[in-house]
């Protein structure tokens, strides 16, 4: 007789799951790249709750121990310089990274609402 | 009726009332918001124009989530956990979820041409149409959650523009095109089994 192994999933979104509000210029290039990045979080988002929502399944379906951990940059952090790969920000995000890893708590176990 | 919008500055979707919004525009003979509102929402960037309101930029609905089905609550706080919370005595009513996704689920193969804009128009279509797939995913999951764990008896429902059709003429909104997929529409509306009750699978 064999009992279902426990199965944990850990979700390592290594940014944030809403992109920081902020005046996008009214034209085409940066309309479209804001667009991209916002639809591309936003269904991060959803594919995260539905995994919350499968894991339910699971659990009330095939009584399975499932667990599903996420972490994400936080929705308060803010790049120290604008730009795309700019060393002090990268630096800054391994230095959270670093900060967060020792921390248990870092991880979320429910799905969230915005 | 809700239409949804996404507000780009803030990075969200804005569902607007429309009903409520037509009655402010009636009373005070102000149309433009109206317009700005239906037109923002079909804003797709990249071809149709984004708009402001009230000094913020809109763009599709699509952008954010192109269908609003409470997917960003906590079971806790989804309908069913609502009634039986306010009426434990009370079964919950049966729920039905009826979504009409005007669009192929996964867009036709095509050789995207190898530049910019090509490349980000496909990539923005492709996005959107695979992050639509996910949130009827998540809408069953949330179905069945409601089955197993509220006992509500709740049944989803979908139909789309099968992934086998072709556009007779290239390019965007071309009449043939347009007439075509009226036609297709009449015939799959005459048809109950148009209907998927299952995810879609690809």
């Amino acid at each position: 007789m064999f009992t279902d192994p426990p199965l944990a999933f850990w979700v390592i979104f290594n940014n944030q799951f809403r992109p920081v509000p902020e005046v996008v210029a009214p034209n085409w290039v940066a309309v479209i790249q804001r667009s991209l990045e916002t639809s591309t979080r936003a269904a991060t988002s959803t594919a995260v709750r539905h995994l919350f929502a499968m894991a339910e399944i699971s659990k009330l379906k095939r009584n399975a121990d499932v667990e599903v951990r996420v972490v994400s940059i936080p929705p308060d952090w803010s790049p120290p310089v604008p730009g795309v790969f700019k060393k002090e920000t990268m630096n800054n995000l391994a230095d959270l990274g670093e900060k967060m890893g020792a921390d248990p708590s870092s991880w979320r176990d429910k799905p969230w609402e915005f | 009726m809700d239409v949804n919008t996404t507000n780009l500055d803030d990075a969200t979707a804005r569902v607007f009332v429309l009903v409520s919004e037509a009655q402010r525009a009636a009373a005070s003979g102000e149309l433009e918001l109206i317009h700005s509102i239906m037109l923002s929402s079909a804003g797709i960037p990249g071809a149709f124009p984004f708009r402001m309101i009230d000094q913020e930029l809109y763009v599709d609905g699509g952008v954010t989530g192109n269908i609003q089905y409470g997917g960003r609550r906590r079971e806790e706080n989804t309908i069913p956990a609502i009634w039986q919370k306010l009426y434990p005595e009370l079964p919950i009513p049966k729920i039905r979820m009826w979504v009409i996704f005007n669009n192929q689920f996964r867009p036709v193969p095509e050789v995207t041409v190898p530049n910019w804009v090509a490349v980000i128009q496909r990539s923005l279509d492709t996005a959107s149409r695979a992050a639509t797939a996910t949130a009827v995913r998540h809408l069953y999951t949330m179905a069945e959650v409601a089955r197993l764990k509220r006992n509500v008896d709740a049944e989803v429902r979908v139909v789309s523009i099968p992934g086998d059709w072709y556009p007779p003429l290239a390019g965007t909104f071309v009449k043939e095109t347009m007439n075509n997929l009226a036609d297709l529409g009449k015939k799959m509306g005459a048809d109950p089994t148009s209907w998927s009750y299952e995810p879609p699978v690809f």
